[in-house]
């Protein structure tokens, strides 16, 4: 996509525990509202349970547990956000999901060993736009089973 | 009833007659839906009007075997009709393929009256409908009466014939009625009379809303008919016809050909030997009863396979090489074998397609609209359980189309679009699935007007108002457009209904629409169905669902008959100490106490057990979707299911459960915390 000559992507921007990140919105299927989850026992912790989305049975996964935060409680700005990687269909549980961003690369920057408590693993990027930090995730990441949760410094694009 | 038949009637004939019904029936409905699509030729309609003739002459000679007169002598009728039309294919016109539709349904209407003790619905008005139409043509009777005009060729040939020689052309309707019947004024007394003086230039039925018939006679008189005796007059309204020879509008003009007055030397129908059946008739519950053999045949093979293991590692010395090739082909054998009979349990969609036309006939007639029905890939297979299910959801969505999404046939010619709608069904198989679509070019689906409407309900919209937004307001419980006493598109069927019935087979509903230009719903469905019986339990107030199968018995249990300690609890039955598990630990939950609770007594590897939980909430067939993805493969949840409510449910599967609760001892931890992925 081009506007003015930049290369622009797009993507999903969503809140956890105040923070911002975003996907690429071609993962992204849809967003609902938060339902029915039913809690599966002895699975991944961070995981909240599985849902019906559009037919299909999905694992929920809890992104405040991903991170290794407490949980909090379901607002009326929680969202699920169903996401597609490869085969895989998942849902993430998120506090709110604001909006469709086009960004443009040249705000992009690769996460890099100096900021300190980042859970590098986890973001594909980091954006500035308007002054603001948007944190860019790796889906493969997040929904990686091997990978247990850690946590992501607080504070980060307040 | 019939007491002049030579043998009883026993009770396995009867069944058989319905069943060969049924058959027939579903014959007829498909051939007709079929012969509505083909074009007007020949060698279209031809092999088609063959197919019903045989059908409907089938169908004579059995209900006359059980002496069901009603369905014997409607068949008969039809039968004659469809002869006539064989011999001369093109004279079957809308008005024709109509009357045989009405038939077929009268016909069923008939057999299921007989099949559940109620009255027989009459089948006379029908039945003289029918043979009005094979009588009709050029004049029966010789021209030898001065009163009759000397005619050939078309209805508009023949009336401006008749007026050229002087005759007056009037037009005149018969509604029948029970009283008049009762009185013995019907259609072929009313005949008789006209025939007397004056001349039948044409006599057809026509066939009103809600299934009422009248008859339409077009009548050549010497003189003006003015005293009473010359007309019937009982249930008769007459008019002069117009010069315009304006015919009953909106109906197609009948394409005769031209009858020379020599009797045509037509070939006598020839009813082609028909080869016995390779079909066999199969109840579906035997079925069933196979789908569970080959599950539980599933299940062993997989107990063998671990007690193969065990045996060969317990004697590192023996040879099993012998052994685990046969286990190999047993598993291969058995794969197949469910397979086969996986598709066994297929039968093309046309079971479902089939019904739609008829309905969509009714209800485009009842709301004065035109509407046609196309449909392709009819012989795509789908299991049986899933036509069941998926009838009435696609009934709805199709008369939906109808009654909502269509326009008038004046709105429509309004917009440029063609006075007679559209409405395509269609299905095809697309890898592990069957995808169905009903598409209509009616009116499409307003966003803004849905949106609006569910605003004012209060319902939480997204910001991104799309087509699959739409259609989640669409299926919201209770959410309406129209007023909910809509005849047409109502009956206790809500979108709501739709799309869990889709959910629980395990399916996917999409909506394309674009307004002005028409909706398209897209069903996905998959091939086949794993279905099980379940027994609905709950612990924790949370609901499960185990295997029907694995459940040897249930028995309630006092609490205080617990014997033992806190983690090895035993509790006596018949005359055995079995370990008792409860649910609660193995979730992490915690029931409310009761005085009682109930114990599932459970056959497992390490023999039997009792399973304690909440409550035992029913039984239920429900269809198992597997759980994929990686997250969800953990220890005793073999699956997820739905009974009805948008929640999931998990199966809970005992072999699994059992090493948690191993797990649990182990570790002295009451609920791990890690993921027990390595059980």
């Amino acid at each position: 996509m081009n506007d003015n000559g930049k290369i622009l992507d797009s993507y999903i921007l969503f809140e956890v525990a105040g923070n911002r990140y975003g996907l690429r919105s071609h993962e992204v299927q849809h967003m609902e509202m938060v339902d029915q989850i039913t809690p599966v026992p002895h699975a991944a912790p961070f995981l909240d349970g599985v849902a019906f989305s559009r037919g299909q049975v999905v694992p929920v996964i809890n992104m405040r547990a991903r991170f290794g935060l407490p949980r909090a409680d379901h607002s009326l700005r929680s969202r699920l956000i169903v996401v597609k990687a490869g085969e895989r269909i998942a849902a993430l549980l998120v506090d709110g999901a604001r909006e469709f961003l086009q960004i443009p690369k040249e705000a992009i920057q690769p996460p890099h060993d100096a900021m300190a408590g980042l859970s590098r693993k986890w973001l594909s990027g980091i954006a500035t736009v308007k002054d603001q930090l948007i944190l860019l995730l790796s889906l493969d990441a997040i929904l990686n089973i091997d990978l247990a949760p850690e946590l992501v410094e607080q504070g980060i694009g307040r | 009833m019939p007491s002049e038949l030579p043998f009883e009637i026993t009770a396995e004939l009867l069944n058989d007659f319905y069943t060969e019904c049924d058959e027939h029936l579903r014959s007829i409905r498909e051939t007709l839906a079929s012969l509505e699509a083909a074009n007007v030729s020949s060698e279209s309609r031809t092999p088609l009007l063959e197919q019903l003739f045989r059908s409907f002459h089938s169908l004579k000679g059995i209900s006359g075997i059980v002496g069901l007169r009603a369905s014997e002598n409607l068949a008969h009728r039809t039968e004659d009709y469809l002869k006539e039309l064989t011999r001369n294919p093109a004279r079957l016109d809308e008005q024709g393929l109509n009357l045989l539709m009405s038939a077929t349904q009268r016909l069923e209407h008939v057999v299921a009256a007989h099949r559940t003790s109620q009255p027989i619905p009459e089948v006379e008005t029908l039945s003289e409908s029918l043979r009005a139409l094979v009588g009709s043509g050029p004049a029966e009777n010789p021209a030898k009466h001065p009163i009759k005009p000397s005619l050939s060729g078309s209805l508009a040939g023949k009336v401006r014939d008749a007026r050229a020689q002087g005759f007056q052309i009037w037009k005149f309707v018969f509604v029948p009625s029970p009283a008049l019947d009762g009185r013995n004024i019907n259609v072929t007394s009313v005949r008789q009379q006209f025939q007397q003086h004056g001349e039948i230039l044409e006599a057809k039925p026509l066939i009103e809303g809600a299934g009422s018939i009248s008859f339409q006679f077009i009548v050549a008189f010497r003189h003006t008919p003015s005293s009473e005796s010359d007309w019937p007059l009982e249930g008769v309204t007459g008019e002069p016809l117009p010069d315009t020879t304006e015919l009953t509008p909106a109906t197609p003009v009948r394409v005769e050909p031209e009858h020379s007055s020599t009797a045509s030397t037509t070939p006598e129908l020839h009813t082609p030997f028909v080869a016995p059946s390779h079909v066999v008739r199969v109840d579906m519950a035997r079925l069933d009863e196979l789908m569970r053999i080959a599950g539980e045949m599933v299940v062993e093979r997989a107990r063998l396979e671990e007690q193969v293991d065990r045996v060969l590692q317990a004697h590192p010395g023996i040879d099993g090489q012998g052994l685990l090739e046969v286990q190999k082909a047993f598993s291969g054998h058995l794969r197949d074998l469910r397979e086969a009979i996986m598709r066994v349990r297929m039968v093309p969609v046309s079971e479902v397609f089939g019904r739609m036309p008829f309905a969509v006939r009714d209800l485009a007639q009842e709301t004065g609209k035109s509407v046609k029905v196309q449909i392709f890939g009819q012989d795509t297979e789908i299991d049986k359980y899933v036509v069941e299910r998926i009838k009435d959801p696609m009934l709805h969505l199709v008369r939906n189309a109808v009654s909502h999404g269509m326009e008038s046939p004046a709105e429509r010619a309004a917009q440029n679009k063609p006075a007679e709608a559209l409405i395509t069904l269609s299905a095809k198989t697309v890898g592990d699935q069957v995808l169905i679509e009903i598409a209509d070019n009616g009116r499409g689906i307003d966003p803004e007007v849905v949106k609006q409407k569910a605003l004012e309900a209060g319902l939480r919209i997204p910001g991104n108002f799309d087509q699959a937004a739409l259609l989640e307001v669409l299926c919201t419980p209770g959410f309406s457009t129209r007023d909910e006493a809509d005849r047409g598109a109502g009956r206790g069927m809500g979108m709501s209904v739709v799309i869990q019935t889709i959910r629980e087979l395990g399916g996917s509903l999409m909506l394309h629409t674009k307004k002005g230009e028409g909706t398209r719903f897209t069903l996905r469905l998959p091939l086949t169905l794993a279905v099980a019986d379940a027994m609905i339990i709950k612990a924790g107030n949370q609901r499960f669902a185990i295997p029907q199968a694995a459940i040897e018995e249930i028995v309630p249990l006092d609490p205080h008959r617990l014997q033992g300690i806190e983690n090895a609890r035993l509790f006596l039955h018949r005359g055995r100490a079995l370990p008792i598990y409860s649910l609660d630990r193995f979730l992490g939950t915690t029931s409310p106490a009761r005085s009682q609770t109930p114990v599932l007594v459970m056959e497992t590897e390490r023999g039997r057990i009792g399973l304690q939980v909440q409550q035992v909430t029913g039984q239920k067939e429900v269809v198992v979707r597997a759980l994929r993805d990686p997250l969800l493969q953990v220890p005793g949840i073999s699956g997820a299911t739905e009974l009805g409510d948008g929640r999931p449910v998990l199966i809970l599967e005992i072999e699994g459960m059992l090493r948690v609760y191993k797990h649990q001892e182990n570790t002295r931890q009451a609920f791990p915390k890690a993921p027990l992925t390595n059980l």
